[in-house]
């Protein structure tokens, strides 16, 4: 009879490489598989750019320009929602603007749906033309059916440049 | 008398298994988190401004596959080492990643556990957190019996069933 031969700790990393190679294409296979037939699937090759960025998460939201967001602003008939961070919105923000980042949307939600009901325009907002915070919330609010949601591009400095009204502190 | 307890202690196999058990359940959830949004997950890693523009999908796309596999793995016990050698490859890369973008002064969301762009932005914790993980692997790594392990219960099983 053959001898075993002793396992050493060369062969156990040896087997450990393997084995990981392995795990690691059973992953890229069935992530390969479940990309082509999901719906949401993502292309493979992606342009990584802000400016495409910005153009593919606004995909199926509705933006809102800023002339008709200050006329519904002036007529009363909009909650502007300010979707940077505590500290951002502290220390300005659109005059009577509700902060509500993305990660708070469940807290805001009943409050956000009732004034939305009550007739108001919701419009979501952050700072600079790629930042996601915004269409993040949009989508957030969106699938909580609450709808439609605008979003105003780089809402918070074309805002302030444009010279409307504005505060600062909390809510 | 004391210290060759603890090492006793620290290289039991009873902690490896529970290292595997805690590893597999964080990286079948992180997995999952990660499939049910692509794109947000995307938009974590280009978020990093590390990845070359070419590697952000097809890595949105395969990751979270392989997290699910290796967890899935760990908890199961099959593969154990080769498991334990990614997760604590991919560990270390993810607190290298999380400290170069500290030093760089970005304030973004780390995309480990939730793909929302508002999440919890990066700290020194979260390279911490990464680094007890890496440990955990390393510990599997080293010293892993394959204790509760699928393919040996079902190995202890066989001759009672052929009985």
């Amino acid at each position: 009879m053959k001898a075993r031969k002793p396992r050493t700790g060369a062969w156990r990393l040896s087997r450990a490489i393997w084995q990981g190679i392995f795990l690691v294409c059973l992953g890229a296979l069935l992530a390969t598989g479940f990309n082509a037939v999901r719906t949401t699937g993502l292309a493979w090759r992606g342009t990584w750019s802000p400016a495409s960025l910005a153009a593919s998460q606004r995909q199926g939201l509705e933006e809102i320009p800023l002339q008709e967001a200050w006329v519904l602003y002036e007529g009363g008939k909009a909650l502007f929602v300010d979707t940077r961070d505590p500290v951002s919105f502290y220390e300005g923000h659109i005059k009577g603007a509700l902060n509500c980042p993305p990660g708070e949307a469940e807290r805001y939600l009943e409050e956000i749906r009732i004034l939305a009901l009550s007739g108001l325009v919701i419009i979501a907002y952050c700072d600079g033309v790629d930042c996601p915070l915004s269409t993040e919330l949009a989508r957030s609010l969106q699938r909580a059916g609450v709808a439609p949601v605008w979003v105003l591009v780089d809402g918070w400095g074309r805002w302030r440049k444009a010279g409307y009204p504005t505060e600062k502190g909390n809510r | 008398m004391m210290r060759a307890r603890i090492i006793t202690w620290l290289a039991s196999p009873y902690l490896s298994l529970l290292f595997r058990w805690c590893l597999g359940v964080i990286f079948v959830y992180a997995g999952l988190v990660k499939i049910a949004d692509p794109l947000g997950f995307a938009l974590a890693l280009y978020n990093y401004h590390i990845l070359p523009a070419w590697m952000i999908n097809p890595l949105a796309i395969c990751l979270p596959w392989v997290e699910v596999i290796i967890g899935a793995g760990l908890l199961a016990g099959i593969m154990i080492p080769g498991g334990a050698l990614v997760v604590s490859g991919m560990l270390a890369i993810f607190a290298v990643a999380i400290g170069i973008s500290l030093i760089r002064g970005l304030d973004i969301a780390c995309g480990c556990f939730s793909t929302s762009a508002g999440a919890e932005p990066i700290t020194w914790l979260f390279v911490v957190r990464d680094i007890l993980l890496l440990g955990m692997g390393m510990h599997i790594l080293l010293f892993d019996k394959a204790y509760a392990s699928l393919p040996r219960l079902i190995q202890a099983q066989l001759p009672k069933i052929s009985k």
